[in-house]
């Protein structure tokens, strides 16, 4: 890839962006009977969340120059995710894939991830995850990720600048904004509300396509193989369900009588804690 | 004091270094030539057992002592967030369901509070149900922070061995709490909608919702301690302080690092929307029929103390914008209670509310699919049937 | 070798559509070269798609005639095609009225299809994906061909495809990116059915065929029913009912796999009556009993539509020009009588294919060259196919008889009667004005297996993103007053996605439920809308249609 000329000179940043490939999860469903997941016709996307972390990475790079690698943890058809990353303009891309990361839960996913961190170079400054991902939802990973690295965490970031070596992020909390403040290295987490991710170009793809992306185990990893995947896992899946489906309840006729149905609604909703 | 639960026979070591790297915890160092364990660290996740080429470490811990180390693990705890002092609805809230967990579990319950100049906090604690309440207030932790956050509950759950702690999915929750599981190298569950012991085996069953809330799932952590969870607000109900109830207080002196970030300035929530977090939500679509109808969702959602949306139909006319729309291409919300005014319930619709606990829907078209969802369906004027439940609301308000 | 500097890329091959004719086209191409041997380094192939993914915008029944894969895949291929049932029973229904049907005995010797693989042409379609990126093919989803590429003598030299991150009003958004231009020694044009730059060069080079094109619109469903391994290949063909004696208009019901039913209606678009709902139709047939009972227990799980091309040979534009070729739908390549085009469609391709790695070798691609392309064409049995039936659908839209009787004619004929072209009044000037008398009720009651339309088009998976331009264009508001008046703005009833509503004496376009299946453009009778291209990626998800 064609770096710009005041790329060359300042490169002094390593970000990792950590990028999952998720079922399109409006479309899941549970089978109510056999309370197997129902695959067919669900299309395999970017987690969104993470394309938000991309472009955070990505706007970094345009603005001080800097190294982009993509990193997944996931099969290998997932590769596609970081094809994509590096089309929109992430330098390198990296798959960890490995039939022993299989049914990896927060904690073993968290340990991966971080094991090829430390593989990819010592001198990594960011390591940006999306919030969550949409279809485990836990927000665990990135936390964990900061966790085996052993560097600050700060989440919910919606806007970030970075000079000499120092961060300064605006995270959404829950009363409100915080803006924080702190150093290199750091991980943190993405929110929908940041930079609204660019489309990748067909000439970024078109150079993606050519690149190599490789692919890291757990040899490769020097991974524990106990630690990884379902054996890995603190946290077993005893059973999954279909949710309780929502049936009609009562109708009244509000035409004839408004009033009656009004004090229906009144006190459903001081059955709720509301309305009194 | 944790038991050693590997042992490293320094006659076979070569110094070669391998389980230093192996180790995910940092638990294992070099002195000179010899590997070093810092047992209390240690948690026996084995990683070094494996890694080491010249079998020089060895797992002291056999299946029944391992079973027998998970049982010195007692107590509920609850971690009572608070902010500027005052403690989170939703840490009222896990205490009510802990007390019942802990009653389950013949144990103690307890709160573990931190912060600096928040001594006052405990005896809301004990009041709601707290047995104890382990009170770190330190200035460490005047602000908060990842990283101090999760070292002092991290140390406090190493020395008092909890087997259940319990957090409120709140935005610090979901963050620290993560780093705190990891490090304690033990299953945390996110979200959960529904808790329980279960009889056989005594685990603490945590079922959530997954794939977008498709899917429920029941989860456990069998072999490993504490058992973790954290909960959204909301979701279990506070049951009515007990000022009588007795309970100790012990505040704890930690050894903690210094925060690695500050909070140089805070911005209050503006009068942004996100629908999306919203407890109620009052929805309006097309029936509405013009743009200044709107003011009456706004009426109700104000004395409900909600938020007001729309269908597609409505920013499509141009009346408000998308930041307000429910729906396939909208947001998705999960409100306690979603009043729908004058929307059919195509599914592109329901797909952005389904999740919503209870339903309320008016509608002129009796043949209307939202009465399908609906707990309360009537058929009716929304324009005759809003003004009047806004002032049978409006009146009750009054005269409380 | 390319050029990601501002200006433009660069391939040696381009298509635009990743539908089977392109993937034929590539796949051909590179296998023919790979076995002709000889050291010169293969093509760069490209194909752009404007869907999100390969297959999104694709549909169809599918009966899939096994001529198309001849010459192109492999005995081993065609063995592990992702079809999971081939046609065993075969029934051919004439149906009189909402109840009655008549079984005809024997099916039409055209019309049968004992043996051939029966499934869904989105998987085929990927399936052919997959070959051709192994054969080394690039695949781009979510870039539409916008604009062709032509230097100063006309000649076609590449594609620029579509902006993206425009907002409603036109402006850019924080995310918008011009579209690029790839430049190429031959574009391939495979983008189906009223394809934007299919149009444009035919236009532009004067390539129409002897008569404008004509279209039927075909709506479809996957049904899920209960399992029944024994009905998996059985088919059902339908005319007559819900269409009347000058539509023309059938159905079909194909039983895929034990748990899966396509079922599907095609109204042709030359019909008369502005009161003709397409959904509604949709509807009422698969009410009809001898329908109704292939679909019992079951549920809809996906919903599309697209136009079929069935003007036939008289119809088919010249599909070579300077610098580009016309391979697929869009040529109009597709038998009318057998409503069969995947295999002329495929079968194009290869020959599309051939002549481009006869143009590499010589490295010769002038229009003369390829020409050969379709003078290939010309003398297969495609052509045949289409020279046999190229006066059976015309006389359809005075009469059925009319249009049976010239079926059979052609049939024992090979075509040779009428060896003159039966005239075909063009799609948009067949309709009449409303007699308001005539609505018909709506159909029987929504259920699982008989949605209405709008819980149909959300299986579709159609999506937009909301803040663009409306993709569909009214280009003189005046006209639809009168529409409205004169004909009952047909455009709610003919588009089968619920994107035109009449409300308030004023018509209402929600773009963002768009299906792409043009038919507003082709049946609105004044030529008053004009479809254009949204932003690349947005459309149907279709996945097993």
């Amino acid at each position: 890839m064609e770096l710009r000329a005041s790329d060359r000179t300042a490169i002094t940043m390593h970000i990792i962006v950590c990028i999952k490939q998720v079922p399109d999860t409006a479309n899941v469903r549970i089978n109510p009977e056999t309370n197997t997941l129902m695959r067919e016709g669900v299309e395999s996307i970017v987690n969104p969340f993470d394309e938000y972390a991309l472009e955070q990475a990505l706007q970094l790079k345009d603005r001080h120059g800097a190294r982009v690698t993509a990193l997944s943890m996931g099969p290998p058809q997932a590769e596609v995710v970081l094809r994509e990353a590096m089309a929109r303009g992430a330098d390198d891309g990296v798959l960890l894939t490995d039939r022993a990361f299989a049914g990896a839960d927060t904690w073993a996913t968290s340990y991966v991830i971080a094991q090829a961190i430390k593989k990819l170079n010592p001198q990594v400054d960011m390591v940006l995850f999306g919030k969550q991902a949409i279809d485990g939802d836990t927000a665990q990973v990135g936390p964990g990720v900061s966790e085996f690295l052993k560097f600050p965490l700060v989440t919910y970031v919606r806007a970030l600048t970075v000079a000499d070596g120092r961060y300064t992020a605006e995270t959404m909390m829950d009363e409100g904004i915080d803006v924080v403040e702190g150093s290199l290295p750091v991980v943190m987490t993405v929110v929908k509300e940041a930079a609204v991710p660019r489309f990748a170009r067909l000439g970024g793809w078109m150079d993606a396509k050519h690149a190599k992306i490789p692919r890291w185990g757990v040899k490769e990893l020097k991974a524990v193989p106990e630690l990884c995947g379902l054996g890995g896992s603190p946290t077993k899946v005893v059973k999954i369900f279909a949710p309780p489906v929502k049936a009609g309840g009562i109708r009244m006729d509000g035409r004839e009588l408004p009033s009656a149905a009004v004090q229906a609604v009144v006190k459903l909703l001081h059955e709720k804690g509301l309305a009194s | 004091m944790n038991e050693a639960l590997i042992s490293i026979d320094q006659e076979l070591c070569r110094g070669c270094k391998k389980c230093v790297d192996a180790c995910p915890f940092g638990v294992l160092y070099m002195d000179g030539k010899l590997v070093m364990l810092k047992e209390d660290e240690c948690r026996g996740c084995n990683a070094c057992v494996q890694t080491c080429p010249f079998q020089a470490i060895v797992a002291v811990t056999k299946d029944d002592i391992k079973d027998e180390s998970l049982k010195e693990y007692q107590g509920v705890w609850v971690f009572a967030e608070q902010h500027r002092g005052k403690v989170q609805e939703v840490a009222y809230e896990l205490l009510a369901t802990g007390r019942r967990l802990a009653g389950d579990r013949n144990c103690e319950l307890a709160a573990v509070v931190l912060g600096h100049g928040i001594s006052g906090v405990a005896a809301h604690l004990i009041a709601a149900g707290a047995d104890k309440v382990y009170l770190v207030d330190q200035p460490e932790l005047a602000e908060y922070d990842a990283n101090a956050y999760t070292d002092a509950l991290h140390q406090l759950i190493a020395k008092y061995k909890p087997e259940v702690v319990l957090a409120g999915a709140t935005a610090i929750g979901r963050a620290f709490v993560a780093k705190v599981a990891v490090r304690c190298y033990t299953g945390l569950t996110a979200d959960c909608t529904a808790l329980s012991i279960d009889r056989e085996t005594t685990l603490l069953h945590q079922t959530r919702p997954a794939f977008g809330g498709n899917i429920m799932a029941t989860i456990m952590t069998p072999n490993h301690r504490p058992q973790m969870a954290t909960v959204r607000p909301h979701v279990f109900k506070m049951t009515a302080p007990d000022p009588n109830r007795a309970g100790k207080t012990l505040l704890e002196a930690l050894q903690l690092l210094p925060p690695s970030s500050r909070i140089v300035r805070s911005v209050a929530a503006a009068s942004s929307v996100n629908i999306a977090e919203a407890d109620v939500v009052v929805a309006g679509g097309r029936g509405l029929k013009k743009a200044e109808n709107l003011v009456l969702l706004r009426r109700l959602a104000d004395l409900l103390g909600g938020v007001v949306a729309v269908s597609r139909a409505c920013v499509d006319a141009g009346w408000i914008s998308a930041a307000h729309q429910v729906g396939q291409t909208g947001k998705t919300v999960s409100p306690k209670v979603y009043l729908a005014f004058g929307i059919s319930g195509a599914i592109q619709h329901l797909e952005g509310m389904r999740g919503a606990e209870t339903i309320i829907a008016v509608n002129s078209d009796p043949t209307a699919p939202i009465f399908d969802v609906a707990d309360i369906g009537i058929v009716g004027d929304l324009l005759v049937i809003l003004p009047l439940l806004v002032e049978a609301i409006a009146g009750n308000h009054r005269s409380n | 070798m390319s050029h990601a500097a501002e200006n433009s890329l660069q391939t040696d091959i381009l298509c635009v559509g990743a539908g089977v004719a392109s993937l034929a086209t590539a796949l051909a191409l590179l296998r023919g070269l790979k076995a002709g041997g000889g050291d010169k380094p293969l093509p760069r192939v490209i194909i752009l798609e404007k869907s999100r993914a390969v297959g999104n915008h694709v549909l169809s029944g599918a009966v899939i005639d096994p001529a198309a894969f001849d010459g192109l895949l492999t005995a081993d291929e065609i063995k592990r095609l992702p079809v999971e049932a081939h046609v065993g029973k075969e029934a051919f229904h004439f149906l009189l009225d909402d109840r009655r049907s008549i079984g005809i005995p024997w099916v039409p010797p055209m019309m049968q299809a004992h043996g051939y693989p029966l499934g869904s042409l989105t998987k085929l379609t990927r399936y052919l994906a997959t070959l051709c990126e192994q054969e080394g093919a690039e695949i781009y989803c979510g870039f539409s061909g916008a604009e062709l590429l032509q230097d100063t003598h006309g000649r076609v030299i590449g594609v620029r495809t579509g902006d993206k991150g425009v907002d409603r009003d036109g402006g850019p958004k924080s995310n918008f990116t011009p579209g690029e231009e790839i430049r190429a020694r031959v574009v391939v044009l495979g983008e189906g059915a009223c394809g934007r730059l299919t149009g444009k060069l035919i236009e532009k080079h004067g390539l129409q065929g002897r008569r404008p094109q004509s279209y039927a619109l075909g709506l479809k469903e996957v049904i899920e029913v209960p399992a029944d391994e024994a009905r998996a290949g059985e088919i059902a063909h339908t005319f007559g009912y819900p269409s009347d004696l000058t539509t023309y208009g059938g159905g079909f019901v194909y039983h895929i796999s034990a748990t899966q039913v396509m079922v599907g209606y095609a109204y042709g678009l030359d019909y008369s009556r502005s009161e003709a709902d397409m959904h509604r139709l949709f509807r009422q047939f698969k009410a009809h009993p001898a329908i109704a009972r292939h679909l019992t227990g079951g549920k809809v799980v996906a919903y599309g539509a697209k136009v079929i091309p069935e003007g036939g040979l008289y119809a088919v534009p010249v599909l070579t020009a300077d610098g580009a070729l016309i391979v697929g739908d869009g040529g109009g390549l597709l038998d009318s009588l057998r409503i069969k085009g995947i295999h002329m469609a495929m079968q194009s391709g290869r020959l599309a294919g051939e002549a481009l790695a006869a143009a590499w070798l010589n490295d010769d691609f002038s229009r003369q060259s390829l020409q050969a392309y379709e003078d290939a064409l010309h003398r297969s049995v495609i052509w045949r196919q289409l020279r046999r039936v190229k006066n059976v659908r015309a006389p359809f839209s005075k009469h059925m008889a009319l249009g049976v009787m010239s079926a059979g004619c052609a049939w024992m004929t090979g075509g040779a009667l009428p060896w003159w072209m039966l005239p075909m009044e063009p799609d948009h000037t067949a309709l009449k004005p409303l007699r308001a008398d005539v609505m018909p009720p709506p159909p029987a009651g929504i259920s699982p297996v008989s949605p209405d339309r709008l819980t149909d088009l959300f299986m579709s998976g159609t999506i937009h993103d909301e803040d663009q331009p409306c993709h569909l264009k009214i280009l003189d508001r005046g006209k639809c007053v009168e529409c409205i008046k004169v004909y009952g703005a047909p455009c709610q009833r003919f588009c089968p996605a619920e994107v035109y509503r009449l409300e308030d004496g004023h018509i209402h376009i929600d773009f963002s439920n768009c299906l792409h299946c043009k038919t507003c453009e082709i049946k609105d009778p004044y030529r008053n809308i004009e479809w254009t291209l949204p932003q690349a990626g947005d459309g149907p998800r279709y996945t097993r249609m």
